[in-house]
């Protein structure tokens, strides 16, 4: 009687454990996870005026680092691989060896997927010179979804704000992490995933020469916006 | 002489039926309500014209339709509620659902571009990660801002 007794005290501080640990981690809502990055990339970019001419790598290792807490990487560049990525095409592959490649694949498009964005991101971000940001509250009930939307408006020195809505997911440990964002309603995910249909056709299914071009790809597209800012 | 009044009232009534199952093939209506696929919705900031009864498509393949659309009170987004065939049960979590238009000056309707993540979506689910209508006043108005503020 006296070990089903501390049996169940086991259990009962287990169960308490259990469920009093994610609240801690969900309890960072994902207005604020938005909030706060974006308070300290408008501090970063303000910073990086004094030196960016000289160092530009310093910038982005900043953007890299901050990025890295808040970004799904793996999650968003498997949504940019599509189709690519998906649990079907792993389970249709019949041996071991094309399974790893496969994950390989991943792991590599993640790793260029992330070097592009963040260097791009942190380009466009430096070149926008946002001052203030509105976010909008959220639901209250968002612990309880899979997903949720945050909506926000930078504003630059107009009046005219840019809407922004980032789309958030909680991790298996209840972090909210970003996983897609829409710039003035373009959803910058699906344009990305375009891109790479696109790149996969005009390299006749090979993915693994898309992943190569890809961060050439990226760089282009900063060379193109850095002309037309010029 | 009964006979051809008959067969004139036959031929009327035949062409009224005609008429009216054009109608109903036409606009999509049907009388089969049974529920042969599962609910999911998709929030979008504006869906331009989309109505019930529109074509939910992947990759242009008919996979399903919109059942209802309703305004979220709480951030003002279209809820449009799509029934999915029971078939597609491969809709992956990070799909992205786009309002789109047939044509140039077609109907709208709902693509699905079906994403790579481990999870799927489930009856009931909402699909956050969407495309919304391209609307040309609204692109006029930032290329206005743009030349404005230059």
């Amino acid at each position: 009687m006296l070990f089903t007794r501390q049996y169940w005290h086991v259990v009962l501080v287990c169960i308490f454990t259990v469920s009093g640990l994610s609240p801690v981690y969900a309890s960072i809502s994902p207005k604020k996870v938005v909030d706060d990055t974006t308070a300290k990339v408008l501090t970063l970019s303000k910073e990086a005026k004094a030196y960016i001419d000289d160092d530009p790598q310093r910038f982005y290792a900043h953007i890299d680092e901050l990025m890295n807490e808040v970004i799904d990487f793996k999650g968003f560049a498997r949504s940019v691989m599509g189709k690519y990525a998906s649990r079907k095409r792993y389970d249709s592959l019949p041996t071991v060896e094309d399974k790893k490649a496969f994950k390989a694949q991943i792991t590599r498009f993640t790793e260029k997927f992330r070097t592009g964005l963040i260097q791009t991101y942190a380009k466009g971000l430096f070149a926008f010179e946002g001052t203030r940001a509105e976010t909008d509250p959220i639901a209250e009930d968002y612990a309880s979804k899979r997903s949720v939307t945050v909506a926000q408006r930078i504003y630059k020195n107009t009046d005219v704000p840019f809407l922004l809505h980032y789309k958030l997911r909680a991790d298996k440990r209840g972090n909210w992490k970003l996983r897609n964002v829409t710039i003035e309603g373009i959803n910058v995910g699906y344009i990305y995933r375009s891109q790479f249909e696109s790149a996969v056709k005009e390299h006749k299914g090979d993915i693994d020469k898309v992943i190569d071009n890809w961060s050439s790809a990226a760089t282009s597209v900063a060379k193109a916006k850095k002309v037309e800012a010029k | 002489m009964k006979w051809l009044e008959f067969s004139v009232g036959a031929f009327v009534i035949a062409g009224f039926l005609a008429i009216a199952f054009l109608a109903l093939k036409v606009s999509g209506l049907s009388f089969d309500d049974r529920q042969q696929g599962y609910t999911v919705y998709a929030k979008f900031s504006n869906i331009s014209g989309l109505s019930p009864r529109a074509k939910v498509s992947v990759a242009g393949v008919n996979v399903g339709k919109v059942v209802n659309i309703t305004l979220d009170d709480f951030d003002y987004l279209a809820v449009v509620e799509m029934e999915i065939d029971q078939t597609v049960d491969y809709l992956t979590f990070d799909t992205i659902a786009s309002v789109q238009t047939e044509g140039v000056l077609g109907e709208k309707y709902v693509a699905l571009s079906i994403g790579g993540d481990e999870e799927l979506i489930g009856p009931g689910d909402i699909i956050e990660n969407t495309q919304s209508a391209v609307v040309l006043e609204e692109l006029i108005g930032k290329v206005l801002a743009n030349f404005a503020s230059d």
